[in-house]
Formats: C-alpha cells, sequence, structure tokens
C-alpha cells in the first residue's frame, strides 16, 4: 500500500498547494486522492469557462461533460472507499481504496487527456496545485 | 510555543490545582479523568484548526465522515456555476 502511495504522490505531485503533511496509510491516501480531485475540478471548470466563450463547441463539450460525470461516479467510490478504511482499519479495506483510485485515475486520464487536446493546460494546473 | 500546548499546559494547571483542592479535602471527586478528556479535545481541535489556518488539511486527524465530504466530487453543475462566476468576474 506504501508503494502504491508513494508512486501516486511522487508522479506528478509537485506540492504546490497541497503540502504532503499525511503520515498515516489512509491520510496518504486521502492526500492522494484529494490532489486528483483538485486536478480535474480546476481543469473541468477551465473546459466550461472555454465551453462558454465559444471556443469549444457544444459536441466536444458533451463529451468532455460525460466523461466528467463518470469521473463522479469514480471518485464517489473512492471517498467511500477511504472513509471505510478509515472506519475499519484493515489490509482488505486498503486494498479496497487501491482498486478504486486505480479505477478513478483511469478515468481521469482519459478526461485530462480530452481536455487538454481542447485548450486546457494541464500542466500549469498541476505546477498549481501540485496534482 | 504553539497554541495547542499553551492550552494544554492551562488544562494541566487547572488539573494540579484540582488536585491539590481535593488532597486539602475541598472536594471529594477526582477531576483527572475529566481533565484528561478536555486535553485530548483541546488538543485534537487546535490541530484541526491550525491546519485549517494554516491552509492545509490535516487528513490523518480527519474522521471517516469527514474524509468522504473532502473527497466527494463536486458534481457538473457546481463546475459549470463557477465556471460562469469566472467569465463574469472577467477571468
Amino acid at each position: 500500500v506504501l508503494l502504491v502511495l508513494g508512486i501516486l504522490l511522487s508522479t506528478g505531485t509537485g506540492c504546490g498547494m497541497f503540502a504532503l503533511t499525511a503520515k498515516t496509510d489512509v491520510g496518504k491516501a486521502a492526500q492522494a486522492a484529494d490532489i486528483e480531485k483538485a486536478l480535474i475540478e480546476e481543469a473541468m471548470t477551465q473546459f466550461a469557462v472555454l465551453h462558454f466563450k465559444g471556443d469549444v463547441s457544444d459536441e466536444t463539450y458533451a463529451v468532455g461533460r460525460s466523461a466528467y460525470i463518470k469521473w463522479t461516479e469514480a471518485q464517489k467510490v473512492v471517498a467511500k472507499s477511504i472513509a471505510a478504511w478509515k472506519r475499519i482499519g484493515d489490509a482488505t479495506s486498503g486494498g479496497t481504496v487501491m482498486v478504486a483510485i486505480g479505477e478513478a485515475q483511469k478515468v481521469a486520464g482519459s478526461l485530462l487527456n480530452l481536455l487538454g487536446q481542447f485548450g486546457v493546460n494541464i500542466g500549469a494546473i498541476r505546477s498549481k496545485i501540485g496534482g | 510555543m504553539d497554541p495547542i500546548a499553551i492550552a494544554t499546559l492551562v488544562f494541566k494547571g487547572v488539573q494540579q490545582l484540582l488536585k491539590a483542592a481535593k488532597g486539602a479535602g475541598l472536594i471529594d471527586e477526582d477531576p483527572s479523568v475529566y481533565i484528561d478528556a478536555a486535553i485530548d479535545y483541546a488538543k485534537r481541535g487546535g490541530e484541526i484548526l491550525l491546519a485549517k489556518l494554516s491552509g492545509s488539511t490535516d487528513y490523518d486527524s480527519l474522521t471517516a465522515e469527514e474524509l468522504e465530504a473532502q473527497l466527494w466530487p463536486a458534481d457538473i453543475d457546481k463546475i459549470e456555476a463557477a465556471a460562469k462566476a469566472r467569465i463574469a468576474d472577467g477571468q
């Protein structure tokens, strides 16, 4: 679990507004998931701005919007599984969290790739928030 | 000295006074257990408060419910409202 968290926090985590303060496994998982959440929400907000300004077509925006909604479902599973891990605290719960984070990251990767193709500067957001 | 340490010292001072009062026969019950609980609450509350004031989240100290709320994603309507607000603000 620590190895996976280490990878999550080291790949692209620049510690912008997220100082790496968590010490427990649950805390580290929550922090990694929160960084990813901040990155996705900010990227989607910028994408929506581009759309409302007329720089992104309705069709393209609909694809991104749908992908974001799909990500929110995966992120809700992450949130619930981490809360369950906090309550129970066993290795099985930790494993469930890692699976949930992995699934959410797959969806997030596709979404970020799409948003990046249509004018959202993902690298700049990563630098800003540390994601 | 940080605020948590100061608050802990104050509680410990009160604890010593109450122990002395009990020793002198001025009070009957041992207040230690209540004071210890108060110190624990003060420490935890202080840590959360400091984390909020510093702008960072103390993930280790959050309860299961707080973690779930922290990690719960913003729905698309909220995202779009934020985008419109940015445009209105000229961003």
